[in-house]
């Protein structure tokens, strides 16, 4: 398929993933493990997407939505960093590495402005809230809430737009990029996700099942090696 | 508000509550949901709004809380048991669902992935995380309608075992996670095949560092990659 068309393909799908968030659900497919296989797959790469959800997913792990706190846009870094990563490979044939490394990059940026880009669009549900005060007729209702929809399938449009533009953009910076191995760039994510876990969760409550599955993990490699 | 409920109600209730967050907003919060919730059962088509001027709980909790003021519509201190309910669900909900059970979710997700099961990682994601949410979401209604505010303890309770049981499978899965990047196995769906232990531990103690002081993610990202850059280079 035409690169054009599929990048066009994968903005229209990050709408529909980004109405997970908040908009309908929210059942989790919005997230980088979710997220990025799914537009591999609409790239004809599901396999690339997996790899890349497992990469993005760890960094953004622990950020908790509670109350009416604004954390790191997990869901825009996911589908950013897809996005990016998909149209190095498909507009300028990047290699796996340098383009998984820059959309690690392009992730990074959008988690933090894919939260700007949330509190803004709560401040344009802030103003259909306000007009719901005067509604009489359920009709009404639905109709703000529609546009409350529009607003948050927009939000994933312009974020996997600026995505595109972005990794399109990286395309010559690519050959000044250094060369790092997939199995250190997912240790260098993954240690960051297991270690914020292991906080979030109780460091001493989570000692003995820890231990207890560092240890059967190594029971069955022991196992297989045999 | 009517006082029969009917499998088609639940189901409705359930519909309706997974747009209870669409219209979010710093002024009146969940407000518009919870009104757009109350008001798809009115018979009337009219409009039902709750008694607050601002409504904020757990999304997936919302639906035991519309259950209770389905219930208790007319009775005395309606708004006062709303106050209490939204404020202790949503900190008891956001605990369970966005603190323990999606992180250990998505870490049960990662391992099968990087087992180079895909499918299955992404299948034990959302049926682990969801199971749990959207079935509070579809039953938390019924919970709430038949019991009224005489369910807050059990469902408290409930919620507290379940977090109890969840969290010893977390720490399994990091430990398991963690012993996959040390011992890899030489299988070809096994993602790691060369990841070297000597990089993933300083790595391991460099992130721990970063969360235990509560430091950016993004910084700790940054030194992160930094340090496989530069040991790239080196070794």
């Amino acid at each position: 398929m035409n690169p054009a068309l599929t990048i066009a393909i994968m903005c229209l799908l990050s709408g529909l993933l980004m109405l997970d968030k908040y908009s309908i659900g929210e059942f989790g497919v919005s997230q980088p493990l979710v997220a990025a296989p799914v537009l591999g797959y609409a790239a004809g790469d599901f396999t690339s997407g997996v790899l890349l959800g497992l990469l993005l997913q760890p960094v953004w792990l622990i950020q908790l939505p509670i109350g009416r706190k604004i954390p790191l846009d997990v869901q825009a870094a996911g589908i950013s960093g897809t996005v990016a990563f998909f149209s190095m490979r498909m507009l300028g044939n990047a290699r796996f590495e340098f383009a998984a490394l820059a959309a690690i990059a392009v992730a990074a940026a959008a988690s933090l402005y894919g939260g700007w880009l949330d509190g803004y669009g709560r401040k344009l549900n802030g103003i259909f809230a306000r007009r719901l005060e005067r509604v009489t007729r359920r009709r009404e209702l639905l109709f703000l809430h529609v546009a409350a929809l529009d607003v948050a399938f927009l939000r994933g449009v312009i974020l996997a737009v600026v995505a595109a533009g972005a990794g399109a953009a990286i395309l010559p910076l690519l050959k000044w990029i250094p060369l790092v191995p997939l199995d250190r760039l997912l240790a260098a994510t993954f240690s960051i996700g297991l270690a914020g876990a292991l906080v979030i969760f109780g460091i001493k409550k989570q000692l003995i099942p820890f231990f207890a599955g560092f240890a059967a993990w190594v029971i069955v490699w022991a196992l297989v090696r045999l | 508000m009517g006082d029969c409920m009917g499998a088609g109600k639940v189901i409705k209730n359930f519909a309706a509550q997974l747009f209870i967050q669409s219209l979010w907003n710093f002024a009146s919060e969940q407000k518009p949901g919870i009104t757009f919730v109350l008001s798809s059962r009115s018979r009337k088509k009219a409009l039902v709004r709750p008694p607050l001027p601002t409504f904020n709980t757990n999304p997936f909790l919302a639906s035991f809380l519309t259950g209770v003021l389905v219930r208790e519509w007319h009775k005395d201190g309606v708004k006062d048991v709303t106050h209490l309910l939204e404020s202790s669900l949503a900190a008891q909900g956001d605990d369970l669902y966005w603190r323990v059970l999606r992180p250990t979710a998505l870490l049960a997700g990662m391992f099968l992935a990087l087992l180079g099961q895909p499918l299955f990682a992404l299948g034990v994601f959302l049926l682990g995380f969801n199971f749990f949410a959207q079935g509070e979401r579809l039953l938390g209604y019924v919970r709430g309608f038949k019991r009224g505010r005489k369910a807050l303890p059990h469902l408290i309770a409930s919620l507290g075992r379940t977090k109890r049981i969840i969290l010893p499978v977390a720490g399994v899965l990091i430990g398991l996670l963690a012993g996959a990047m040390i011992f890899r196995l030489d299988s070809s769906s096994f993602l790691l095949r060369d990841v070297e232990w000597f990089i993933f531990l300083p790595l391991l103690a460099v992130s721990f560092v970063f969360a235990v002081l509560r430091l950016s993610v993004l910084l700790n990202l940054v030194v992160n990659l930094l340090v496989v850059i530069v040991l790239g280079a080196l070794i």
